[in-house]
């Protein structure tokens, strides 16, 4: 049986990844990937319900993410939640997303140490 | 159910119905979260705007995604079906050409009959939308064509019309691997 590379998915959208790191620490139900992507983006990334539950909807099927089977206590939660968490497959598609990024970002400073130590450059620091 | 949900609710028929069965409900129940926990004042007023905004977006492209895959779909089904007629059109027009060189006989008769229900069983499955139209359509054909041709032609134009029907099965069978249900990364990675 066919194998899928997780680099095959790379690069993911940026919902993808804000969502597979919101759940890389465990399962959660739609408004808690929703507060966990904005306290771990500063604010600056809010989703709406049509962003977050078209993001599940595509991962769900590429095998990203599943739902769990079990339901919250209802004295304690609304049983109707759905809950999400990452797979094996998910994990691994962070991983190689992550390295992904670690690399550019690298290259990036690397680029921008460069330039300022050529003071010839436009744009230099002088 | 409060007045944000009862509006949120009406607003969701912006989605496409598949869409909206499958996950209605648990964006709803994000809709209640928020206001419940960030709601009141003006702050309800910044939701909605959020909100409305993300629907528009989104509603669009779930819309655009859903009509781009009827239509990559519905080339294939299309495809299918005119392949089906072909094979009827052949099957009957070969039985009345017969028809009308010889008289009539009972048995061109009785397979006209199944080529036409044949066609229909065809038509048929392409409009009830099957996962499956050429796989039904090379079925049909393999079974309907070859009864019509033993009937009413003799044995060595016969051969000749199975190499065309083998062609034709081939061709079905390509269709089928193109319209066929996609293997998820899901199943292959677990």
């Amino acid at each position: 049986m066919a194998k899928i590379d997780p680099q095959e998915l790379s690069p993911l959208p940026v919902a993808h990844l804000h969502i597979l790191v919101a759940l890389a620490d465990g399962e959660k139900h739609g408004y808690a990937v929703m507060r966990e992507v904005e306290r771990m983006t500063d604010g600056e990334v809010t989703m709406g319900p049509g962003t977050l539950y078209g993001a599940i909807k595509r991962m769900l099927s590429a095998g990203l993410v599943e739902e769990t089977d079990e339901r919250p206590d209802p004295a304690v939660d609304d049983e109707r939640r759905r809950y999400y968490r990452t797979t094996g497959f998910g994990m691994r598609v962070l991983t190689a997303e992550t390295e992904r990024l670690e690399r550019l970002v690298r290259t990036a400073h690397a680029k921008q140490t460069k330039r300022r130590l050529q003071p010839g450059l436009k744009g230099s620091e002088t | 159910m409060n007045a944000h949900e009862r509006v949120y609710r009406s607003l969701l028929v912006m989605y496409p119905e598949a869409h909206r069965r499958e996950y209605g409900e648990p964006m709803i129940q994000l809709v209640r979260d928020r206001f419940r926990n960030e709601g009141g004042g003006v702050h309800s007023v910044t939701l909605w705007g959020q909100i409305v905004w993300d629907l528009a977006r989104t509603a669009l492209s779930e819309r655009t995604e859903m009509t781009m895959g009827t239509l990559r779909q519905g080339w294939w089904r299309f495809a299918a079906g005119l392949i089906s007629v072909a094979i009827a059109v052949a099957a009957v027009g070969n039985l009345f050409g017969d028809w009308i060189d010889d008289g009539p006989r009972h048995g061109k008769i009785g397979a006209s009959v199944v080529t036409l229900i044949g066609a229909g069983l065809v038509f048929g499955g392409l409009a009830i939308r099957k996962r499956h139209p050429a796989r039904g359509s090379v079925v049909i054909g393999v079974g309907v064509f070859p009864a019509v041709l033993l009937i009413t032609v003799p044995w060595f134009p016969l051969l000749a019309d199975i190499g065309v029907l083998a062609t034709i099965v081939v061709f079905m069978a390509f269709l089928d691997a193109a319209t066929g249900p996609r293997t998820q990364p899901a199943d292959v990675a677990r």
